[in-house]
């Protein structure tokens, strides 16, 4: 897996490697300082031991070889070989191999009284005598050729008849002194006048000053002497040439004590190779596994939120992530997974919600556009915001024309202001109003229309819309009305029929009693009728009905009403009627047209109508009445000869 | 043709001056640069066994190498080993059974180079003695003297004279045993003086007592009447040795070393037993006649190839083994073990 730059991963594995790697430096750093603190202090406190401890070795080992002299020279002089007049030197050298002498000092020297010598032992130092005062029996002997030093022990010796003479035994300062002197660890080194005359590392590999892992002490070579007035080192009185090369230089045994290494290279090497390891690995299992742990938790939650904002809706793969965030801890991290879960839980149901509500906008969208009623949207301040296509259809009006207009633009005029006040308070009281009303077209004309309005409020209760829907009704009208004239109009001659009659029978009789003016009624009955209609036909007696409609119109005022009760009987209202008289006239012309030849069928033929009338308030109080008596009188016509007039009379009552 | 030709010969000229020149450039160069000191312990001086040693110097192969060899003569191969583990030297010559009786002590060494071929001790008596120990069993009650062994190490020669004394039924414990020295003036003083009735001797100073009648001889590595009774008689003897510290660090000085002591031994078999003398510089007339005689009687005496000899190496383990009988470490030591063939090489 390619870790982006900005992984959180890869930056907490950054951090986590600077971190470790900072830590490894400075536990480094520290270890070592440490480390060479502790060693430096170590060798130092070591050294300063081993001065003091070589201070008193190096007087003991002085004290071994003043004693191993002593103890010699007593050997010898219980061996009498020195007394004999003539030295046995071959006596000597067998004593001398017997003894081991050879490994116990590098040369010995015995002199005669007057310093003369009179045997040597062991390394060919060609001395005449020994090269130390009388009164000094220790000292330091330097032989240039060889460049070896030997301390120098000299005690009397009794030599017979010679008297006594002097022995001194020399000692070499050689590696192997130093090499047994030294103890595991330590070099020693042996110091003359700035050379360097023996070592404990051998002949080679001597370690010098220069060598920073050393501490180094210098401890001088006290002489032993019983002569405390002897400097060390100082230049004695000496009486052949062998005097020169007594030292006058201090010798110094120099201490090497080295920062000796608690470990080898390879266990530094071990440890520096390990200690980052086992650092790197407290580390990573302390803080780098819960780091890395909670960074993946961190990195889950992302996953998550990436997932969700990928499909909007939380998936089996965002809940695994959010699973893995929480990984069964009740931590922060816990608490943002159960946060963004909730959140994404809420989130998808409010987009369900919306998708609902989407869906819902789309369908109440387009029921709103494709429905057949027009529809108007006003605010809370009864601004048109939307208006359907059947509106415009409806008004004439665009979406453009209206929106933001107070739909009064659509009022006709003809509403009163009692009318909008009701309408206005029932939408205040009931949210609702409904009613027809009419409106005015886009090009002036007026329609009725059926409004209802609806009132939406918000939560508060504060209207925030109005929704008027309008059904134009103007085919309805024009159906009521053709219904109402076909109710109230004979389907023949077009005149009103009896329920017209009637109607307009009882206004004309309220209007008389308002005005005090009488109403007069004429019942007509054509005369021959029947003959017409079973000789010439239906149809003929239709067209013969028709013309006498027609005749009967033309024979009153127009505020009359001529009507048609059926069959061949036709009234006549008579409104504002002055008298019988009046009345008789009207009856009279009605007569004469009637009696006006009528082509039926080709043939001309001559009809008559038989009248009889009745008068308000006269003849009867009500429409049924006058009706009843006119056609009463109406038959007194017919009884009378036809093609007459004749005014109700009471006797006529008594008659029937 | 004849161009190619000329023009060989001006770059075979040229060559030839090229070298001649680095020659005498590093002529005047290895004079300029200090020599290097190498110290080297062994017995003498004149011990025929220790010779190749001290010839070294005097045939000059220690300034071709370099080196300023500086010679510690002691008075025994176990005194040379005790110089080289107390780094008084670099390098030791002694006998290598005493070498390894100082590795079981603990002693740090390593065999480098053969230096004897055959070992030259003799078991003389003083003369007063003669017709009282006619046999090595006779030494009963008397002093015998063995060249110097340490604490640490016993040399090969008190290992052969208690071989030899046990071999012919003596006890240790029925001898006095007192350090002899390996140079004339150790050896003789005892004889002569009679501090000892017995030395294991070496050559030449045995056969110049025995020439004055001063010693007789009662028992001889070179004599097959001695070897017979003795398991590993032909054992190597006198042996270049050095501490593991030196191959260690200091390669080189072991390689320079070898190459001197090799040089010292073609010498000596490429020269006559009178120029040997001679470049000794042994002026004594008795000493220098000693000298060549035994030199001229052990033609063995010493390696000629500095090769280690397989069979040899075998003689020394089995005699070091027999001569520290009841020594467990002794004997679970093997010889191979302390021998490193880097620089000398071995041969079956």
């Amino acid at each position: 897996m390619i870790l982006q730059s900005r992984s959180i991963v890869r930056q907490a594995g950054l951090r986590l490697l600077i971190s470790l790697g900072l830590f490894v430096v400075l536990l480094g750093v520290t270890s070592h300082t440490l480390y060479s603190l502790a060693l430096e202090q170590s060798a130092r406190e070591r050294a300063e031991s081993m001065e003091t401890f070589y201070r008193a070795r190096l007087m003991q080992v002085d004290r071994e070889w003043e004693l191993k002299t002593r103890d010699f020279k007593v050997r010898m002089e219980e061996t009498r070989l020195l007394e004999k007049p003539t030295l046995d030197t071959t006596g000597l050298q067998a004593f001398m191999t017997i003894q081991g002498a050879n490994q116990q000092f590098a040369y010995l020297h015995i002199q005669n009284r007057s310093g003369e010598p009179l045997f040597a032992f062991g390394a060919d130092l060609g001395l005449a005598r020994i090269p130390l005062p009388l009164a000094q029996d220790n000292g330091w002997y330097f032989e240039p050729r060889s460049g070896h030093l030997y301390r120098v022990f000299m005690v009397p010796i009794w030599l017979g008849e010679r008297g006594t003479g002097r022995i001194a035994l020399f000692f070499q300062l050689d590696n192997a002194l130093l090499f047994n002197l030294a103890t595991p660890g330590i070099t020693l080194e042996i110091e003359h006048a700035g050379q360097r005359i023996a070592s404990s590392s051998g002949q080679s590999a001597a370690p010098t000053e220069e060598q920073e892992d050393a501490q180094i002490r210098s401890v001088p070579w006290a002489f032993t002497s019983n002569a405390d007035d002897v400097p060390h080192g100082e230049a004695h009185d000496a009486t052949n040439n062998a005097t020169n090369n007594t030292t006058q230089a201090p010798v110094l045994l120099k201490i090497h004590a080295p920062i000796s290494v608690l470990f080898t290279t390879t266990e530094l090497a071990l440890a520096a190779a390990a200690i980052p390891i086992v650092d790197a690995l407290i580390l990573w299992l302390t803080l780098g596994v819960w780091l890395m742990r909670n960074v993946l938790r961190i990195k889950s939650l992302s996953s998550a939120v990436e997932e969700f904002s990928t499909h909007a809706q939380p998936g089996e793969s965002f809940s695994e992530h959010l699973k893995n965030a929480r990984s069964g801890l009740q931590d922060e991290i816990g608490d943002v997974a159960g946060a963004i879960e909730s959140m994404a839980t809420q989130s998808a149901q409010r987009e369900q919600e919306r998708l609902a509500e989407d869906a819902e906008h789309r369908l109440w969208s387009m029921v709103f556009s494709n429905i057949n009623e027009a529809v108007l949207i006003s605010d809370r301040n009864n601004d048109i915001v939307a208006v359907n296509a059947a509106f415009a259809h409806l008004t004439g009006y665009s979406e453009a024309d209206v929106l933001g207009r107070n739909p009064r633009l659509l009022a006709s005029g003809h509403a009163s202001q009692a009318f909008y006040a009701a309408m206005w308070h029932s939408l205040n009281t009931q949210d609702k109003w409904s009613g027809e009303l009419e409106n005015r077209h886009k090009d002036g004309s007026v329609f009725p229309i059926l409004l209802s309005i609806s009132v939406v409020r918000d939560a508060e209760g504060r209207a925030i819309n109005y929704v008027a829907t309008y059904v134009d009704i103007s085919q309805q009208k024009i159906n009521e009305a053709k219904l109402s004239y076909l109710a109230n109009h004979d389907a023949l001659t077009g005149l009103p029929n009896r329920y017209l009659l009637l109607d307009r029978l009882q206004g004309a009789i309220k209007l008389s009693e308002r005005t005090g003016q009488q109403t007069g009624l004429l019942f007509l009955d054509l005369d021959g009728f029947k003959w017409v209609n079973d000789t010439l036909g239906h149809a003929s007696g239709d067209a013969l009905l028709k013309t006498v409609a027609q005749r009967l119109l033309a024979s009153v005022r127009a505020a009359d009403t001529v009507a048609r009760l059926g069959g061949d009987e036709f009234v006549v209202v008579l409104t504002q009627t002055a008298n019988s008289h009046e009345l008789a006239i009207t009856a009279a012309q009605i007569i004469e047209a009637v009696a006006q030849p009528v082509t039926l069928a080709g043939q001309h033929f001559n009809v008559t109508t038989s009248i009889g009338s009745s008068r308000y308030p006269e003849d009867g109080l009500d429409a049924e009445t006058l009706i009843k008596r006119a056609d009463i009188a109406m038959y007194a016509a017919k009884a009378a000869g036809k093609n007459k007039h004749c005014p109700f009379t009471a006797g006529m009552m008594s008659d029937g | 043709m004849m161009r190619i030709m000329t023009s060989n010969l001006i770059y075979l000229c040229l060559t030839a001056l090229l070298c001649t020149g680095t020659s005498a450039l590093a002529q005047a160069t290895s004079k300029d640069v200090p020599l290097e000191k190498i110290v080297v312990s062994a017995p003498g001086p004149h011990n025929i066994s220790y010779l190749p040693v001290f010839l070294i110097p005097a045939i000059g192969a220690d300034r071709d190498e370099g080196v300023q060899l500086q010679i510690l003569p002691v008075g025994g191969g176990s005194v040379a080993l005790k110089n080289l583990v107390t780094r008084n030297a670099d390098f030791a010559v002694a006998g290598f059974p005493a070498a390894m009786s100082l590795h079981t002590n603990g002693g740090d060494v390593v065999g480098i180079l053969p230096v004897s071929d055959a070992p030259l001790l003799v078991l003389m008596v003083r003369s007063a003695l003669k017709g009282k120990v006619k046999r090595i069993a006779d030494l009963r009650g008397k002093v015998v003297g063995v060249n110097t062994s340490t604490k640490s190490s016993k040399t090969a020669s008190q290992q052969m004279a208690e071989l030899l004394l046990k071999s012919d039924g003596v006890d240790l414990d029925m001898v006095r045993i007192v350090p002899s020295g390996q140079n004339w003036l150790a050896q003789s003083s005892l004889i002569l003086t009679g501090t000892a009735d017995a030395v294991m001797g070496d050559e030449p100073f045995a056969s110049r007592l025995s020439k004055d009648g001063k010693v007789f001889f009662l028992a001889h590595t070179g004599d097959p009447r001695t070897t017979r009774k003795i398991p590993g008689a032909n054992f190597l003897h006198a042996t270049l040795e050095t501490r593991s510290d030196v191959i260690r660090d200091s390669p080189e000085k072991v390689a320079k070393m070898t190459r001197m002591m090799k040089k010292s031994l073609q010498w000596i078999a490429t020269h006559s037993p009178e120029q040997v003398a001679d470049k000794l510089n042994i002026t004594d007339p008795e000493e220098r006649s000693a000298m060549v005689q035994a030199l001229r009687n052990y033609p063995r005496a010493f390696s000629r190839d500095g090769k280690f000899s397989k069979r040899q190496l075998k003689d020394t383990e089995l005699f070091f083994h027999k001569s520290s009988e009841g020594d467990a470490g002794a004997q679970a030591l093997r010889i191979d073990t302390l021998i490193n063939t880097q620089w000398a090489g071995s041969k079956p």
